[in-house]
């Protein structure tokens, strides 16, 4: 009789203690069901651009001392260093622009993701575009806009040369205004 | 004596709402670590693959110009002829990722032959991508074919 009434005590003191357990096991379990879930709605990972039509590669052809091609790449870089002129380089990156790839937008700065700044910041960043055979020459100092529709289709490039730059740059179909 | 005997069960409750706690923090944690190293793995495969095709571009550049320059010049003559043009275009742009292509060209590990096209190979070119922990590195060989114009005739 006495043992009986141990064993009830017993009992009823462990559900004390097992209630509050469970109760967070099942706290626990349905906020990470719930974390698991959210995650997977917002994480999505593109595969890695394929960087045989980067902009970045193409050629054009810049006089210096003699005419000479260039990567797009290494030409900003010139322009970087003054050696070629913002006009110079943006003749040339006219003859890249065509029907099949009638847009083009180049960002340079020396942070992450300089599309779509203002001012001195973006004196050396360009979009050409062909519309109805004439050429819009964005003048992107004052009018950072312009490149901003560009912002989910720019890659960008981080180059070490002497410092670290960043170039974001897209060649291809017009993004929708 | 009740209030002692309620210390343990008072203890265990702690430990499990600590432990549920730690876990949550480790899994919200690891989701984004893991996210990151996505994109940080996603970057260095781009940056690898930008810096393979950018010293393949421009080997075409500076063999095309060397070939203009010098149409009937000797296979020694024109490794000179290339490895000088290499040399000013590494002083001008100084760009890292071609480091090791400029090294090997330097270290006179080129080979220019001249037979029914002009084919130029470079051995073991290195390429190293590196985002934090995570680093790429690549090894491949070069090898280039042009005609007598100057005109790329394709990879070999």
């Amino acid at each position: 009789m006495k043992n009986k009434k141990a064993q009830t005590g017993k009992i009823i003191a462990s559900l004390g203690v097992i209630v509050p357990v469970i109760l967070i096991m099942t706290l626990f379990v349905s906020a990470s069901l719930a974390i698991s879930s959210f995650k997977k709605e917002n994480q999505r990972v593109e595969s890695p651009k394929n960087q045989i039509d980067s902009l970045l590669l193409k050629k054009i052809t810049l006089d210096i001392e003699e005419q000479k091609e260039f990567l797009i790449l290494d030409a900003y870089v010139l322009l970087d260093k003054k050696k070629i002129e913002k006009e110079q380089f943006q003749e040339a990156l006219k003859t890249l622009v065509d029907e099949k790839n009638p847009c083009l937008a180049l960002a340079k700065g020396n942070s992450p993701s300089p599309a779509g700044l203002a001012g001195a910041e973006a004196n050396d960043d360009f979009v050409i575009e062909l519309k109805e055979d004439d050429l819009y020459l964005g003048n992107i100092g004052t009018t950072p806009l312009s490149l901003i529709k560009y912002k989910k289709l720019l890659s960008q490039t981080q180059v070490k040369t002497t410092e670290d730059i960043f170039i974001e740059s897209y060649i291809g179909e017009c993004p929708n205004e | 004596m009740n209030k002692k005997a309620q210390v343990p069960a008072l203890f265990t409750i702690i430990i499990a709402i600590a432990l549920s706690a730690s876990a949550l923090y480790i899994i919200v944690t690891s989701n984004n670590n893991r996210y990151s190293n996505l994109i940080e793995i996603n970057n260095l495969i781009e940056q690898t693959q930008f810096k393979e095709l950018y010293i393949k571009e421009q080997a075409k550049i500076i063999l095309n110009e060397t070939i203009n320059l010098c149409q009937s010049c000797t296979e020694k003559n024109l490794k000179e002829l290339f490895k000088e043009k290499s040399i000013e275009r590494q002083n001008l742009f100084h760009y890292d990722g071609a480091g090791n292509f400029y090294a090997n060209i330097k270290e006179d590990n080129l080979e220019i032959k001249e037979e029914e096209n002009y084919k130029l190979s470079i051995p073991e070119i290195k390429i190293e991508s590196e985002i934090n922990q995570n680093e790429i590195q690549k090894n491949f060989n070069l090898c280039i074919l042009f005609d007598k114009q100057g005109d790329f005739v394709g990879y070999c």
